[in-house]
């Protein structure tokens, strides 16, 4: 897994798919999990989404997020290498997904955070949606999350609207 | 290899260019495969218009998914190129130390926030002794206790004072609270490439999995230091001065 994942992540991928994971007992992990997982689905049969990387993908239950440094540098591997971020935020919780979103945000990846309350999200992640922080930050929305075919489409929709941005 | 190997395969397969090309790429595909079928397999019916039949119609449709699948080609975005990160040099560095803490995990009430308060301004004042002057911290941007944690300042402020900032500095208290800015901050500290440095009270079990992951790694610069009180904090400080983030004292 580790070879193919570094493999992929020198190709580029599509997508960072963040969710609170290992934070969750055993019966929201697979029910969060299972969520994003069908987002993950309905992206697969959407043009430009081939290569989409979730860190729980291949975990079936919390206590499979072992050895933290190798997953750390698995993750921030995929994060410099993703064209995109995405934040699946079920509820307000203690959870390492955020720590992904600053280091996206420093990278200045484009990122769409799905919320099911936006009050949910950290206060300095909601000030940045309503800052004009045009230099220090990435594209960056936030919206909230609905049924996975939906997220799908928030998705693709923001891919294509920074691509219609960039263009001339 | 069996009949079903071969279904699974051609699954596989399908379902490897539907993920890679979408449905134009696979309908591309399709119409290919149909032409070719229709041209190589037709002439082994033994009837004429058999042949005919199935020569004309497996070129009518596949040449028909092949003009569809081409269309969806043309239809679908390009990829978005991929960014470089952090492109854009870092201001140059204004403050020696960045301070977070969440102070909702100190106590709810007025107290709590309060104690929070004592111990960011004890770790400020520490620093100083060391002659580290310039110290961001959530109090110099809120002066009231209150406003912790509450839309008081602008993000940009803490943004540019977290992306000009040399080291950072998180104090965790015994209780992390939900939904807290500072696991943000500490991920972007770390993409910046800042030495880290996280205090975390001794009753703490353990850090978010990738806070964890970081104190573990070489690739990243975290190191994580318990603490009992607001003492041991400065004990600390006052002992390993620069050292704590792994630097030494110039």
């Amino acid at each position: 897994m580790t070879d193919d994942a570094d493999d992929t992540a020198a190709a580029g991928y599509d997508l960072f798919l963040a969710a609170p994971m290992s934070a969750l007992d055993e019966s929201d992990y697979a029910t969060e999990r299972a969520g994003v997982l069908a987002v993950v689905e309905q992206l697969g049969v959407l043009p430009g989404f081939a290569r989409v990387y979730f860190a729980g993908a291949e975990i079936g239950h919390p206590g499979g997020f072992t050895g933290e440094a190798d997953a750390l540098r698995r993750d921030l591997t995929a994060l410099r290498h993703a064209r995109l971020f995405v934040l699946i935020y079920p509820g307000k919780i203690v959870t390492s997904a955020l720590v992904e979103v600053g280091y996206a945000l420093a990278l200045r990846l484009p990122c769409l955070l799905l919320v099911r309350d936006r009050s949910d999200l950290p206060y300095l992640l909601n000030q940045a949606e309503q800052t004009d922080a045009g230099d220090l930050l990435p594209p960056m929305r936030i919206e909230l999350l609905g049924e996975p075919a939906q997220s799908a489409r928030q998705i693709a929709a923001f891919r294509d609207q920074l691509h219609l941005a960039a263009a001339p | 290899m069996s009949d079903d190997k071969d279904g699974t395969g051609l699954v596989s397969g399908g379902t490897t260019i539907l993920r890679a090309y979408g449905l134009g790429g696979l309908l591309l595909v399709i119409g290919f495969v149909l032409m070719g079928l229709a041209i190589y397999k037709g002439p082994d019916f033994t009837e004429t218009s058999t042949q005919n039949g199935v020569l004309v119609g497996g070129l009518v449709v596949g040449g028909f998914a092949v003009i569809v699948g081409l269309v969806l080609l043309r239809r679908a975005p390009p990829p978005t190129p991929a960014p470089t990160p952090t492109t854009r040099p870092r201001p140059t560095p204004r403050h020696d130390v960045y301070i977070a803490a969440p102070m909702a995990g100190f106590g709810t009430d007025e107290a709590g926030r309060n104690a929070a308060v004592e111990l960011v301004n004890a770790v400020q004042a520490a620093l100083r002794r060391l002659g580290i002057e310039d110290v961001y911290t959530p109090v110099l941007a809120r002066p009231d206790a209150p406003s912790y944690e509450s839309p008081g300042t602008g993000f940009d402020v803490e943004w540019e004072a977290l992306q000009s900032a040399r080291r950072y500095l998180l104090i965790l208290p015994p209780t992390m609270p939900a939904g807290t800015s500072v696991l943000m901050t500490a991920g972007a500290a770390i993409a910046l490439g800042i030495p880290c440095v996280i205090l975390s009270h001794e009753s703490r079990s353990a850090l978010p999995y990738m806070l964890e992951g970081a104190v573990q790694s070489r690739q990243v610069n975290v190191r994580l230091h318990p603490y009992r009180d607001i003492d041991s904090i400065e004990l600390l400080i006052r002992n390993d001065g620069l050292r704590l983030f792994g630097q030494e004292p110039a």
